[in-house]
């Protein structure tokens, strides 16, 4: 696609608040759907990325980068540690962020087709819903009211599940 | 929703929209917020409840560890996963309750004392319960049950079912099948299928394992019955014959293999392999067919004899069985090869012992946490399941 001669090319994305974020190709392969325009050759010099938000396409190339410069497992068996446990505190820290910015994230990263990243945010929802209430579950993942239980099937899940509710 | 902007809402939105990413979600949830979120819509009880997520949940979910009576015990010390309970404190039977036989994630247990026990098969993950209704044939039926065991398996075996051995006369040495299943609620009989059996034959450690439920080998014998043709057949015995049953050619007067158990789909015998003065077991994995025995695991545990002295019974001869005084309570297979395990027991210590790098450590003592002499058929594996019945 580009005509770049420089060492490494550079992919532009544009995010829906027509920002532009001007990255090598390799940290853009980490999203498998930028890869198969790339390998289709359907992709300009300029991604157009509708949908997400300069915010959230900051975040996700800042995840990308951190991934496409970390050795790949499959490389080399014996990778060392040091590089794993770099990487797992980095996605930690990646995920300290606040629920609607993970959400955005979530649904960036199932657009841009990047698994590691969906698999992080998903546990990281599940991880701060828990312990929470199925009230506070519909408000934090906005249930719509036409399909919640009526009131003699919710009051059944609870029986049948009483322990859980202690 | 006060919290969040437009945009995230739109986020939420989709997300609950989309099962894909929902489902990715609520697998890594733990089970009790699984079974509370069964009440925040009717979309996410239908996601929660439906088969194929109680499926994506429990696979990879190992054993974590084994019930002795009803002290629960895990099988890694250094990492031990949190199960939703201690012990089995569940349902309020007057009697007790005692566990009878764990299979694939559900209990089947019994009121621990009086002629006529009431049955329950019981999940203690999700601490569902179902009263097992009394056999069908009366008193004599009841009288003389001889034999209860469950058969469930999540994708084989749904439905669970529990298999009645019984006699209707005290002392009869023929018994009878009669089957329970979750699915009709009713006993039904197998008229066809009646066996003779010495009165003394112990009955237990029975095991479901490949659409059919076996006996520990304990007869002249041994038997197995399949579920899908309702009909009895045996099977044989590992050849050469283990140095323990050489002499009579089969288990007989009380005498069972050192272990008979299923994991992970393959059904295992241990018993003594041919080695004098060493402590060496051989475990048998029996082929699919069901036709013979081969040998999966030479296990060498002489290691543990430097390590616990106290497995060399002083008064017997070096060369007799007894010799060495242990029990195996389980056999684990890991994923990976390299994962599988057993458990053994030493005096009071309960010791897991990896196969393949012969490494052992002590998971518990049971020297103030379980009183009497337990054995391998007190042991009961505990699998999370999400498995939900009637």
């Amino acid at each position: 696609m580009s005509t770049s001669s420089s060492s490494s090319k550079k992919i532009v994305l544009k995010s829906a608040d027509n920002e532009t974020f001007e990255i090598d190709e390799i940290v853009a392969l980490e999203s498998q759907a930028i890869k198969n325009m790339i390998e289709d050759e359907c992709a300009d010099n300029v991604i157009p990325l509708g949908n997400i938000d300069s915010k959230t396409l900051s975040k996700i190339i800042e995840y990308c980068k951190k991934h496409a410069e970390s050795p790949k497992k499959d490389d080399n068996a014996d990778i060392d540690e040091k590089a794993v446990e770099d990487l797992k505190s980095f996605d930690a820290e990646f995920a300290k962020v606040d629920m609607p910015l993970i959400q955005d994230i979530l649904m960036a990263a199932n657009f841009l087709n990047i698994d590691n990243l969906i698999g992080l945010m998903c546990r990281t929802i599940a991880d701060r819903i828990k312990g929470k209430t199925p009230e506070e579950i519909r408000k934090i993942l906005n249930i719509n009211k036409n399909d919640l239980l009526s009131p003699e099937q919710e009051a059944k899940a609870r029986e049948e599940n009483s322990w859980a509710f202690d | 929703m006060a919290d969040y902007d437009n945009q995230s809402s739109q986020s939420a939105n989709l997300i609950g929209s989309n099962d894909d990413l929902l489902t990715e979600i609520l697998r890594w949830l733990p089970v009790i917020s699984i079974l509370r979120f069964k009440s925040v819509s009717k979309h996410w009880r239908s996601l929660l409840t439906h088969h194929l997520f109680t499926l994506l949940y429990n696979n990879g979910s190992i054993s974590p560890g084994f019930f002795v009576r009803d002290l629960y015990i895990p099988f890694d010390v250094n990492n031990k996963s949190t199960p939703p309970f201690s012990s089995l404190d569940f349902y309020p039977d007057a009697r007790g309750i005692k566990v009878v036989q764990s299979c694939n994630g559900l209990l089947l247990c019994c009121s621990n004392k009086g002629n006529h026990r009431q049955y329950y098969v019981f999940n203690p993950t999700t601490k569902q319960s179902a009263i097992i209704p009394p056999v069908s044939g009366g008193q004599d039926v009841l009288s003389n049950i001889r034999f209860m065991v469950l058969a469930y398996h999540e994708t084989e075996c749904p439905h669970f079912k529990v298999i009645c051995i019984h006699r209707i006369r005290p002392y009869d040495q023929r018994l009878y099948i009669q089957i329970y299943s979750s699915d009709t609620r009713k006993w039904k009989t197998i008229s066809n299928e009646s066996f003779w059996a010495s009165y003394y034959t112990p009955f237990s450690g029975g095991v479901y394992w490949n659409g059919a439920f076996h006996w520990a080998p304990s007869s002249i014998s041994p038997s197995y019955f399949k579920l899908d043709t309702e009909k009895l057949q045996h099977f044989p015995l590992p050849s050469p014959l283990p140095a323990r049953v050489e002499r009579f050619r089969c288990y007989t007067d009380g005498a069972r293999p050192l272990y008979f158990g299923e994991s992970r789909g393959h059904l295992h015998l241990v018993d003594t392999a041919h080695h004098e003065n060493h402590l060496h077991l051989n475990v048998y994995e029996m082929l699919s067919d069901h036709s013979g025995w081969f040998v999966k695991y030479l296990v060498e545990l002489d290691d543990l004899v430097t390590a616990y002295p106290k497995l060399i019974h002083i008064y017997q001869q070096p060369s007799r069985p007894q010799y060495y005084e242990y029990e195996v309570l389980d056999v684990v297979r890991g994923d990976k090869e390299e994962d599988t395990f057993m458990v053994v027991k030493i005096s009071k210590k309960v010791i897991r012992y990896d196969i393949l790098d012969k490494s052992f450590e002590q998971i518990h003592d049971l020297t103030d946490t379980v009183h009497g002499n337990i054995g391998p058929w007190d042991v009961h594996r505990y699998t999370k399941t999400l498995a939900s019945f009637q």
